[in-house]
């Protein structure tokens, strides 16, 4: 019990800490005392930052402690995954300025009625969102369909700022709990499945908090396997055409699926893990490439981490992927203490992402020659 | 047993793959700046492949939807046409270079119109109108270099054609002329 209680307090404490990083231009201050002390103590931030992130691994290693020893109830897991979804939903997107890429790209296809990938926002003179948003000298920079899906944010945002960082993080939470769903479904109910991507910090920061597209794509994928399974070939087609044409990624799912998708056709039957243990091998290929086009963005890890969920994997396995999980979500605590990309930050940022991978590959390395002998 | 074997060649594949991962972590970004710049000429009259270039030219007219997409495309394809008619002038090919001139001049018109349309949508030109402003002075600048160099008028006779006399001065006057009407217009 008291690790449900402590759980929820570094959840609230975390939504907190996010108003700290509000942007100096965005046109609200929602909590102008905790954003003044972010800019002044940009040391201690970090530190706290760096702590929170830890003890949300604490918390997570707990949790998947408890769901394989089975001593985590489906009621309990409901009630943690819904305190989470709700208390991390009220926070502030402040680890990336991706959901005001989603807003305003929305924003140039529906309110404007322009072609957003002819277009980019600093082409929009006078618009407000210009004033804080990132990358607004590039054009849309995902797939139509995720443009498409984007309408009923955008028209759940009144053209509201602050209306349409919620309707875009309502959007997504959707889709992280479909995600939940599927994954629930596919593993048997298996609470450690479940457990193992739902409650992984850097889903729920790269998600609920960043708002981070990669979870309806990954979603899309799964359906379009779900519905597979229940034989519905022309929406499992759909489905998964989405899923490419939001951030192309799960093209590489599309060999997989077409095997899953003769299978079904000729009453086969499916061998899912088997199917999840190539779909992450390919999402590592996609993964790695990632630093090719841009850089290896935390939430790029996602798509890994819902794949490793439903297959069989080994501890040392599951080690490497949560140790990678926190590098990755370390790589923000340079820019927070620094509050720059350039100089030395890329460097920090490289040993900080790999620094718990390595460590744990060497723990585990020495711990097996331990064993051996 | 095997699931040790199994777990020990995970772990020798991870350190496999550890420097390909750092590898490709290293990136470096590039930043590139430009004035207003006419684009090179591409396939030009009577290629084989200029049919399907202008089929493509139509076809993407409507992946520009919107108003200030619209004019983004109008102005490329007058510049196109420009450098196309620059360099038929320039081969003595006056008969085609009239032609693609003329294309200019419409597509430069539109763009101006596209740009007012905008305007009265409510939608702010500010920029717009100062690359357009910048695109009329290049384009001016490519005209006037053509009046001085080509001659007047020019006798031309095509196979089984009677002679004709292309009024050079006059269409690169008028087209001079369509170019400052729409920056008087949108300015």
């Amino acid at each position: 019990m008291t690790v449900y209680f402590f759980y929820y307090v570094l959840l609230i404490s975390f939504s907190l800490f996010s108003y700290a990083l509000v942007n100096a231009n965005f046109p609200v201050q929602f909590i102008p005392a905790l954003t003044r002390f972010g800019n002044e103590q940009k040391a201690l931030l970090t530190g706290i930052y760096v702590i929170q992130i830890f003890l949300f691994f604490i918390f997570y290693l707990r949790f998947l402690s408890l769901a394989k020893r089975k001593r985590i109830s489906k009621k309990t897991i409901v009630k943690v995954l819904l305190t989470t979804v709700i208390i991390l939903f009220i926070s502030y997107p402040a680890f990336s300025y991706d959901i005001f890429n989603y807003i305003a790209t929305a924003k140039i296809t529906f309110f404007y009625r322009e072609n957003p990938y002819v277009l980019m926002p600093i082409e929009i003179t006078g618009e407000p969102m210009l004033a804080f948003m990132h990358a607004a000298n590039k054009t849309a920079l995902y797939g139509p369909s995720w443009i498409i899906l984007t309408f009923f944010p955008h028209v759940l945002s009144f053209n509201n700022l602050v209306m349409a960082i919620l309707s875009f993080k309502l959007f997504v939470l959707f889709f992280y709990l479909g995600t939940c769903y599927l994954i629930w479904n596919f593993s048997k109910k298996n609470t450690y499945s479940l457990l193992f991507f739902a409650l992984n910090p850097l889903v729920l920061i790269e998600t609920l908090i960043s708002a981070h597209n990669d979870i309806v794509m990954i979603f899309f994928a799964f359906f379009s396997f779900y519905l597979l399974s229940k034989k519905r070939f022309i929406f499992a087609l759909c489905a998964i055409l989405i899923s490419v044409l939001i951030k192309y990624a799960t093209i590489i799912l599309l060999p997989i699926f077409a095997v899953v998708f003769w299978n079904s056709l000729r009453n086969k039957k499916t061998d899912f893990p088997k199917i999840f243990k190539y779909a992450f091998l390919g999402m590592i290929f996609i993964f790695l490439l990632s630093p090719i086009r841009e850089e290896m963005y935390p939430w790029y890890f996602i798509w890994l981490l819902a794949f490793s969920a439903l297959m069989e994997k080994s501890n040392i396995l599951s080690t490497l992927l949560i140790a990678l999980s926190l590098g990755l979500e370390l790589r923000f605590a340079p820019f927070m203490y620094f509050r720059s990309w350039t100089g030395i930050v890329p460097q920090i940022k490289k040993i900080v992402t790999f620094a718990p991978f390595l460590l744990s590959l060497i723990t585990l390395f020495f711990l097996r020659k331990w064993q051996k002998l | 047993m095997e699931e040790r074997n199994k777990n020990f060649t995970i772990l020798k594949l991870s350190f496999f793959i550890l420097p390909f991962i750092i590898w490709l972590f290293i990136s470096k970004s590039f930043v590139f700046a430009s004035e207003y710049v006419l684009p090179y000429p591409s396939y030009m009259p009577n290629h084989k492949l200029y049919k399907i270039r202008q089929l493509v030219e139509k076809l993407t007219q409507y992946y520009y939807f919107g108003n200030l997409s619209q004019y983004k495309y109008y102005l490329k394809t007058a510049d196109k046409y420009l450098v196309e008619a620059k360099t038929l002038f320039e081969y003595r090919q006056y008969r085609l270079a009239i032609i693609s001139l003329e294309r200019s001049d419409d597509y430069f018109n539109k763009a101006g119109l596209s740009l007012l349309s905008a305007a009265q949508e409510g939608k702010k030109i500010d920029q717009q109108t100062e690359t357009l402003s910048a695109a009329k002075e290049k384009h001016l600048s490519v005209l006037e270099g053509l009046l001085n160099s080509e001659p007047e008028t020019m006798s031309w006779h095509e196979e089984n054609q009677p002679e004709i006399v292309l009024d050079l001065k006059s269409s690169l006057t008028i087209s001079k002329k369509q170019r400052e009407i729409v920056g008087s217009l949108i300015n």
